[in-house]
This record gives structure tokens, C-alpha cells and sequence, in this order.
């Protein structure tokens, strides 16, 4: 593992805790990227010491900040509850016990969508640092990239050209691919792959990447 | 390893690197991990500290109350007298300092206020209350103090890649500990510290606070951890004073790591982070916690 210098002295937040906090706030945030429009109603399942202590933490305020789009450092999320309500988005936290394989500071986020669905299942590791463990029923392991490199997370329907579709879009503006990984659920069913670039992808490959055939959801992680 | 070299650890940082700065050794493997410019580090650690230091001026000018009502105004307090140098102190000018602007650190943080999570937000008062106080003594310049905090942050990146750094994972050791071993470290170069008196300074900072649970009442960062930071001050000074004057540690510092993992493997799940034992187990804290209407 390799840990980035800077990554220690940060993230430049509003408290009271890095991994309580910040790290909710971040994967609240997370989910909030991957659904790629503002979100209408969500089931937020706690687990460990995010079960124990989010109260006192304002774990519950900074997930529902990060749902709505504000950054660690906002003034705004002491006030999450409410700017929540403006914004119709509806909420219920429930405790909850996802087994030991995971970290004590995990939240999975059931986002209600009638045409689109979406399960976000993450970890706060400590110092502000998350690591997404699974999107809907996919396992990962994804902790965040360092400095240059870029990740596209698609989800998308498991057929044939889909993966040739994205690179070609990506080598159209001289993207190196660093890696790419890919799996799916069963035949035809979903898939997702994982493409790490060495350049961020501009606006407009990511939007026709996103229009492209048979994906369901696609965004970058930094 | 991609980055020259062969384990990010302190005895590969001192095996073969003698002549080399420990400031240049930690820039060599940040700059080739995120191929990020040195100009830009230093632009990010100059903002760092600001916030750090905008954190302690507004806490100690103005006060207010801490989410749980433990606390809010003991910095602001203490400051009228703490820094009487006319009354009789048992610590110096730079001690009393130290703690003071650590208290100050993380009551603002208790308060929602604004700091820089250092290594985290429980353990983020250490780094600037003994980085603040010791630049008044010092006259460390802004320059110094940017290189200060860079060591600081690579001996706690040397941390997280043994293990975490959250006290759910590890208890308080993990937080206050290694924020305690970051200021040290940073402090001895601050000063003109050997590369192996920086890690020395690390090793007896962390050592002793080795096993150090984390039992929040009411699961709030607010006691004993604010009072904590400004005790860690205290243990960052020590080490660096004692590094400096010729005392080695006897555990060499990737191991003190190690130990420290160990430790909060074992550690049971009441003591780190959950509020369920210690002192938030005592019959106070739990009436605390009832009072807020906090179920833990």
C-alpha cells in the first residue's frame, strides 16, 4: 500500500471527526457522483462504531451533506437536517450489522429509485480516507487514486463491444490506460469495469462515454 | 517499489541515505507517488497552516460551546492564564503554549469549527500546538514550518501504511499517538535534527503512548480527548529534547509501528471507539451521555 505524504495533514474539515465526520461526509458525497443526479430518498445503514456513535459524531448530518453535495470543510453541515428538507430529500437511518469482514466505520447507502436503484456500500478508514467497498451486488476494494491517476467506475450491461466502445472514446484524445479491470454478475447480465487513465477524461468523452450504448452509470473517481 | 525506493520505512529512509535530507527523501517519494510539483505541496502545506493557525486565534478570542456542552471556552480560559509569565508555572513558556494551542485545536473542532484533520480531527490539536508555540521560541520562519509539517505528515503516512490510523481500528494510540510521533519528528528537523534523531524523536513520542484507548463519552471527540492533544504536546517536546540531546530509542521506529498495530488488534472493540468502556463506562459519562440523550 502506498500511503501519499499529504494525505496525512488533511483533509482541511469542519469537525469534530476525521473518519466520523469528513469520511461520511465524503462517501455521502461518493454516492452522490455515482448516482449523477440529486437524490430523492434513501435507506442509510450504519454499521459498527458509525452504528454506535454517529449521533455525537454528526456522522448522520455529514452523510446527509455529502448526499447533497457540500464539501468536508462546509459550515453548512451542522445544518444538513434541514437544508435536507428544502431539497426533498428524504432519509431514514437504520443500525445495522453487515458482519465482520468489514470496517467498524462503514454506512451502506440504498439509494430509492424507482427506474435506477443503486446500493453504495463504503468504509471511513481513518484520517478523512475512505475506501468504496461495493456498488450494488459488486465487491470492491477501491481506495481512492493518488495524484495523476484517474478512475472510471462504469456499470453496464454485460455484452459484447461495450468494453471496445469506452477505450476507443478514451484513445480518441490520447488517453494511456494504466489499468482496467472487469467482471459481471452472470451472462448478459450486469458487468462493471474499472479503467484507470493517466489524463483526466474531458468533458465531453465522459458525456459521450455516458450516452453510449448498454451503460447504466459511469463516473470518475479522484 | 516504484519510487527508488525499496519499502517506504524508516530503516530504508536511513539505510542507504545518509546524505540526504530527510525533507528530500519524503519529496522524492511523494513527488514520483502523485506526481505532484514541489511548488504545488508547498502551496497546499501553506494553506494547511493557516487554517491551523486561524483555528487557534479564533478559539482563544472568542468562546462558545461544544456540541456535547463539555467544553468550548477552557482554552479562552486559560489563555488569561497561561500566558502570565509573572505567575509562578510549574512548565515553561513553550509547554504551557503547547498545550494551550492544542486545547484550542480541538475545541474549535468539538465546537464544528475548521481545522486541518492532523492526522485526524481527535488528535488534530498536537502538530499545531507545538508547531505554533515552538515558533514563537525558534523563530521558525513560514518556510520551516511548511518543511516541519511535510515531516510530520510522512511520518504519519509511514504509519498508515502499516496501519490505520482511526480509533476504531486502533484506540487513541493510533490518533493521539501518531500525531504525537508526527510533531516530534517534525519539531527535530524544525531544529536541525539528524534524519535518525527525526525518527528517534518519532519512537519516543509514539512508545509511550502505546495502548492508549479510545473511549469517548457519549462516543463525542470531545472527553478526555481535548485535554489529550494538549498532554500529547507535552510527550512531542520531551522526545525531540530528549533526540536531540544524544538519547536513542531502543525499539527502531517501524517497529514501535508494529507494536502499535499489534496493540490495537487486541485492543477490545469497547475501548476503541464505540463509548461502551472506560471512561465512558464510568457512572459520570454514562449520565453524561443520558443527559444528551445519547444511546450508546
Amino acid at each position: 500500500m502506498n500511503t501519499s505524504v499529504l494525505s496525512i495533514s488533511g483533509p482541511i474539515m469542519t469537525g469534530p471527526s476525521s473518519s466520523h465526520t469528513a469520511g461520511a461526509l465524503k462517501i455521502g458525497r461518493l454516492a452522490l457522483q455515482i448516482n449523477d443526479k440529486p437524490i430523492k430518498k434513501v435507506r442509510i445503514y450504519l454499521h459498527g462504531s458509525f452504528a454506535s456513535v454517529y449521533k455525537g459524531h454528526a456522522t448522520d448530518k455529514a452523510i446527509l451533506g455529502g448526499l447533497l453535495g457540500m464539501s468536508t470543510d462546509s459550515k453548512e453541515i451542522k445544518n444538513a437536517y434541514s437544508i435536507a428538507k428544502e431539497s426533498n430529500l428524504s432519509y431514514k437511518f437504520i443500525k445495522t450489522d453487515l458482519g465482520e469482514k468489514y470496517h467498524p466505520n462503514t454506512v451502506r447507502i440504498e439509494i430509492l429509485d424507482e427506474k435506477k436503484p443503486l446500493i453504495i456500500t463504503a468504509s471511513s478508514i481513518g484520517g478523512g480516507a475512505i475506501i468504496l467497498k461495493g456498488i450494488n451486488n459488486f465487491y470492491l476494494n477501491f481506495k481512492e487514486p493518488l495524484g495523476s491517476t484517474y478512475s472510471i467506475i462504469i456499470i453496464h450491461k454485460d455484452s459484447a463491444g461495450v468494453i471496445n466502445d469506452l477505450t476507443k472514446m478514451l484513445t480518441t484524445t490520447n488517453n494511456n490506460i494504466a489499468s482496467i479491470h472487469s467482471e459481471r454478475k452472470e451472462k448478459g447480465g450486469d458487468a462493471l469495469t474499472i479503467i484507470e487513465t493517466d489524463e483526466r477524461v474531458s468533458d465531453k468523452i465522459f458525456t459521450e462515454m455516458k450516452l453510449s450504448k448498454n451503460i447504466y452509470s459511469i463516473f470518475i473517481m479522484k | 517499489m516504484k519510487n527508488g525506493f525499496k519499502d517506504f520505512t524508516a530503516k530504508e529512509f536511513l539505510k542507504n541515505n545518509e546524505n540526504k535530507d530527510l525533507y528530500e527523501l519524503f519529496l522524492d517519494y511523494e513527488t514520483s507517488l502523485t506526481k505532484q510539483s514541489k511548488e504545488k505541496i508547498h502551496e497546499t502545506l501553506k494553506i494547511r497552516l493557516r487554517v491551523m493557525e486561524n483555528a487557534i486565534k479564533r478559539k482563544l478570542k472568542e468562546e462558545s460551546i461544544t456540541m456535547g456542552k463539555m467544553g468550548g471556552d477552557i482554552s479562552n480560559k486559560l489563555s488569561k492564564k497561561f500566558l502570565d509569565n509573572k505567575l509562578n508555572w510549574a512548565l515553561g513558556e513553550l509547554s504551557r503554549k503547547a498545550a494551550l494551542y492544542a486545547l484550542a485545536t480541538n475545541e474549535e473542532n468539538a465546537c464544528m469549527g475548521c481545522i486541518v484533520a492532523c492526522p485526524t480531527a481527535g488528535g488534530a490539536g498536537v502538530v499545531p500546538g507545538v508547531f505554533f508555540s515552538s515558533k514563537e521560541q525558534f523563530k521558525f520562519s513560514n518556510k520551516d514550518l511548511e518543511k516541519g509539517l511535510f515531516i510530520a505528515s510522512g511520518i504519519g503516512a509511514m504509519i498508515a501504511n502499516q496501519t490505520g490510523l482511526s480509533g476504531a481500528e486502533g484506540g487513541c494510540q493510533a490518533e493521539v499517538g501518531s500525531a504525537v510521533a508526527m510533531a516530534g519528528a517534525g519539531l527535530t528537523y524544525m531544529r536541525g535534527g539528524t534524519n535518525e534523531e527525526c525518527f528517534t524523536a518519532a519512537s519516543l513520542g509514539l512508545k509511550n503512548l502505546l495502548g492508549l484507548v479510545c473511549d469517548p463519552i457519549g462516543g463525542l471527540v470531545e472527553v478526555p480527548c481535548m485535554k489529550r492533544n494538549s498532554f500529547g504536546t507535552q510527550f512531542s517536546l520531551l522526545a525531540s529534547d530528549m533526540a536531540l540531546a544524544g538519547v536513542k530509542s531502543t525499539i527502531p521506529f517501524d517497529e514501535v509501528v508494529l507494536a502499535m498495530k499489534e496493540i490495537g488488534h487486541l485492543m477490545h472493540t469497547n475501548l476503541k471507539e464505540t463509548a461502551k468502556g472506560g471512561l465512558a463506562n464510568t457512572p459520570t459519562g454514562k449520565k453524561i451521555a443520558k443527559d444528551l440523550n445519547i444511546e450508546i
